[in-house]
């Protein structure tokens, strides 16, 4: 559905009406002078302002009273980059700045654009043109330039997800209403929600209607210029050549980031550049058509058919293609280098949970709190008790204080930032070295992709289980809590018990980074045949991008600087007992905390009962995590557990008494999902009377007719004959091995058929790296005695003389009675 | 977010069970409008978490992006090549039942929305075959 602006704005403010309320009374009390003295800020003639990135930034005489006004204004006190500047001194920069940079950015976009337009209009065919832009949506782009960035509270987007959580549900409805209502809107940010309802409030609204808004109106009312307005800042696109240039404030190639990506970069003193003038002058308007469009662009035609069999749209030349490449390229040395720093990332967290802690519950905090014209440095103060009080009588707007949020907002103030005191990624994991750093308990002779699977077992929980801000916060409580108990366990006297008192969540940060959204590439590109195609034909900077991201993406737990030692040791312990893994030495080199502890810590803590042997011995020699098999329920046939309610804990006990060292956690998990494929077929063999009463000839038979139902689970099931030369085995994943054997003879005793298997599966040690396999027997009952139910066809047992685990499951055939195939249990 | 990661491990565990062999598409949006039309064959809980909105390119998948790098960032699958139309799935069928596991994901549902992905993802590889023919 696509509305007129009165539409959009009554749908926006039926969407959301809590967040509509806060932010209709912020926008009356920020633009109320404008709206009751319009004269006092019209200025005469246009400004123009001295800039370090553009040079001169030239404003008409509506953006100057806009600029001046709360709105604008208290951006002034936003800083662009939240507390980076405790880390680069001089990174400093404000949203103000940056708003009146993407204005300039604009203009010069609609500049260039409309010369490419005309130098085509005078060389090209003459349906390959589309309309110079008019001065009326020159003035809304601008104003939707100036102010699509005032939706931004204090530290800028470390502050989103705490706005996010108080609004959660009216963001997702407005989402979804702005989706209704704006053609190709895409994600929208929390201060972009904001800024839409900042567009849609009252007071904005009398602004757009004052008599020096008339050029930007031209004829239209309020609510109609207020459509393209946040079409502009939510990057909709209706496919009129109006609605296109909303792409120059919000697309992949956009005003807002060749500012800020420049901005940043020359703020906080880094030598990262941009082609930014070469990028800005290959872009076009492009009539989009059937004719135009490239064979990967051919879904486009159904949007072609529905927009008239044409429609405008933004992109950039084949020239421009290096300039964009550089631009996507850059962006992620920036996240590396500035965005990402450890330190910084350590002090955005740190004002995060300085507003989390300040209102744990999230009961007094509100809009007119956080969006309180103040600069950063004063919120971080009036977090930490400052008595600060901008309301009225009526309305007093008070900031909310706890101890924990003073003690943040003391360490922020006074630069204590907190460190870094554990570091967890897949490169870290223990055992999974290789040269030139390999040492006797690496795995040896793992590919690749076995010790990525491993990576894999740690990572995915860690990454699911630490992904919401909700789910760290628990998890730093859980950390503090271990260093508080594990403190206790030291004499008085200790550095680590000294370090342990008092200690609190809030001394505790976990923090995993991701930038909002990876790159991908969504620019139109023109070809020097004219084709309209993606320009990543050869090499896609996004997955180059992308890739350097993965490689440097890096956890940290941060920890107050005079309790690190204590976190350290709490958060290691912490990781083995959530995530089985320990991190080897070049996590403690990269985080520079290898000397935080000493290995003596760990024969303390295993005396006083904090952990085992096994774990201590883990600590003091980080090599790969060794597990106890973990049937679970969900992994044997319902009627077994019913028939059975102890099978799965007797079998788990039983396997550990077999192989009492355990497994690796990769074996584990292929050992489970196998003897569920092996249990789930035998039980639906032993039901299958046909299977029962029919005949199996030899091994090579039975093991045919095993390999083909493991494979329907679906397992991953190989012959061993290709790995190992055996003919009648199989191997599921890369480490179980299925030993088949086959008695032609009646018996009442299948698992004394085969004492020996177990020896015999011994020879694919080598290739399994495994000491356990499964004995799969294929058998015929002698008397009524012998047919066992499925659930009693199952042995685990122990061949100490070779050191290894057999898992023994007979498989009944050829009974002579249809009438009692199916077992009772 | 972290409906993301457990959407990264659906849409792979039910890729690699229904094609044991395939990579997985990557790019010319083939994936984002493969996800669309088996939707209705998604299990409940994340036909919700997806949204499809039009772009320049034409029309994807605004999340696909996020459950990619969630799929690289836990190892499911291979890191991209700014060069590859696709990327490995490095996890076996036993990872992947074991994913669905986590998930609560019934095997039969996972299968079947695995085969219409991959069926959906032939015919719009298909469709890009036919359009560069013509």
């Amino acid at each position: 559905m696509v509305a007129g602006g009165e539409q959009l704005l009554r749908a926006l403010k039926e969407a959301a009406p809590g967040l509509y309320q806060q932010v209709n009374g912020l926008a009356e009390r920020w633009l109320s002078p404008l709206v009751l003295f319009p004269d006092k800020y019209r200025p005469a003639q246009d400004k123009h302002i001295n800039d370090p990135i553009w040079g001169t930034i030239t404003l008409y005489p509506w953006e100057v009273a806009l600029l001046d006004t709360e709105l604008v204004q208290r951006l002034r006190g936003v800083k662009q980059l939240g507390l980076a500047h405790l880390v680069f001194p001089t990174a400093v920069h404000d949203r103000f700045s940056h708003a009146c940079g993407v204005v300039e950015a604009v203009e010069r976009m609609m500049n260039h654009i409309d010369r490419n337009t005309l130098a085509r209009q005078r060389s090209g065919p003459p349906e390959d043109t589309s309309p110079i832009i008019p001065e009326r949506d020159r003035y809304l782009i601008r104003l939707a330039a100036l102010i699509h960035d005032v939706g931004h509270g204090p530290f800028s987007h470390a502050i989103e997800p705490v706005i996010g959580r108080l609004f959660w549900q009216e963001l997702e409805t407005l989402t979804k209403a702005l989706r209704d209502h704006i053609k190709r809107t895409g994600s929208v940010q929390v201060s972009e929600a904001i800024a839409v309802l900042v567009v849609a409030s009252d007071a904005f609204q009398q602004v757009l209607a004052l008599p020096m808004m008339d050029q930007v109106r031209h004829g239209r009312s309020t609510a109609d210029i207020s459509h393209p307005l946040i079409s502009a800042i939510v990057g909709g696109n209706d496919g009129k050549a109006q609605g296109a240039l909303s792409a120059l404030v919000s697309s992949q190639v956009d005003a807002d980031k060749l500012d800020y990506m420049a901005r940043d970069a020359y703020h906080a003193g880094l030598p990262i550049d941009f082609d930014t003038e070469r990028l800005i002058s290959k872009l076009e308007a492009v009539r989009v058509d059937k004719n135009t469009v490239s064979h990967r662009l051919s879904s486009l035609g159904e949007r072609i058919d529905q927009q008239g069999g044409s429609y405008q749209d933004i992109g950039i030349s084949a020239g421009g293609t290096g300039a964009f490449e550089q631009m996507l390229v850059g962006r992620i040395f920036l996240y590396d280098r500035l965005y990402h720093h450890h330190k910084v990332r350590a002090a955005d967290s740190m004002a995060q949970r300085l507003v989390h802690y300040a209102d744990p519950g999230g009961q007094s905090l509100s809009l007119a709190t956080l969006f309180a014209s103040l600069p950063d440095d004063t919120v971080v103060r009036a977090f930490g008790g400052l008595d600060i009080n901008l309301g009225t009588a009526e309305q007093p707007i008070k900031f909310p204080s706890t101890p924990a949020s003073k003690e943040l907002s003391d360490s922020i103030v006074g630069r204590a930032l907190y460190k870094r005191a554990f570091a967890f990624a897949g490169r870290f994991i223990a055992g999974l070295d290789t040269e030139p750093e390999q040492t006797d308990d690496d795995v040896v002779g793992w590919s690749e992709a076995e010790k990525d699977a491993e990576r894999q077992r740690v990572m995915d929980p860690v990454n699911r289980q630490l992904a919401d801000v909700q789910d760290r916060l628990s998890s730093e409580a859980e950390i503090a809590e271990l260093a508080v108990e594990i403190g206790s366990k030291f004499p008085p006297e200790h550095s680590l018990h000294q370090e342990s008192l008092g200690l609190k969540s809030h001394h505790v940060i976990v923090d995993l980074p991701r930038d909002p959204h990876p790159p991908r590439v969504t620019t139109i590109a023109r070809n020097a045949d004219s084709r309209l195609d993606v320009p990543d034909v050869f090499f896609d900077p996004a997955r180059w991008a992308t890739v350097y991201a993965l490689q440097r993406r890096t956890g940290y737990v941060f920890a107050h600087p005079e309790r690190r030692a204590i976190i350290c040791l709490a958060s290691r312990i912490w990781f083995l007992k959530r995530f089985g893994c320990i991190l080897g030495e070049a996590a403690d080199r990269y985080a520079k905390c290898g000397s935080l502890v000493h290995k003596s810590a760990y024969a303390v803590l295993e005396e006083a009962g904090v952990l085992d042997s096994t774990q201590r011995e883990y600590f003091e020699r980080p090599r790969l995590i060794y597990v106890p098999l973990d049937l679970k329920p969900v992994h044997v046939p319902k009627e077994w557990r019913e028939a059975d309610p102890d099978f799965v804990a007797r079998f788990n006990t039983e396997f550990a008494k077999a192989l009492p060292r355990g497994l690796s956690a990769l074996a584990e998990r292929e050992l489970v999902q196998t003897l569920r494929g092996v249990f789930s077929t035998m039980h639906s063999w032993s039901a299958d009377k046909d299977f029962v009463t029919g005949t199996i000839s030899n091994e090579p038979e039975f093991q045919t007719l095993l390999r083909r139902a493991l494979r329907q689970i679906p397992l991953d099931i190989t012959e061993a004959a290709r790995v190992a030369g055996g003919i009648t085995d199989l191997i599921s994943s890369r480490r179980v091995l299925i030993e088949n054997k086959f008695e032609k003879d009646p018996t009442d005793k299948p698992f004394d058929l085969v004492p020996h298997a177990a020896l015999q599966g011994r020879r694919y040690v080598m290739h399994t790296g495994q000491s356990f396999c499964i004995t799969a027997v294929a058998y015929r009952a002698k008397t009524e005695i012998g047919r066992l139910p499925a659930h009693k066809c199952v042995l685990v047992r122990r061949h100490s003389e070779v050191d290894f685990a057999e898992i023994v499951v007979a498989i009944r055939f050829g009974d002579t009675d249809p009438s009692r195939a199916k077992q009772p249990s | 977010m972290r409906l993301q990661y457990e959407l990264a491990n659906y849409l792979v565990a039910t890729w690699r069970i229904a094609r044991p062999t395939d990579k997985l598409p990557t790019s010319h949006g083939v994936l984002d409008r493969a996800l669309e039309k088996a939707l209705p064959m998604m299990a409940p809980q994340f036909r919700t978490a997806l949204s499809f909105v039009e772009t320049s390119i034409g029309r994807l998948c605004s999340e696909l992006p996020d459950i990619l790098r969630a799929a690289q960032e836990s190892y499911l699958t291979s890191e991209p090549n700014p060069t590859y139309r696709t990327a490995d799935v490095k996890i076996d069928a036993a990872i992947a039942l074991d994913l669905l596991d986590q998930l609560a994901i019934d095997l039969d549902d996972a299968k079947v929305f695995g085969l219409e992905l991959a069926k959906r993802v032939d015919e719009e590889v298909k469709a890009l075959r036919e359009a560069r023919a013509a």
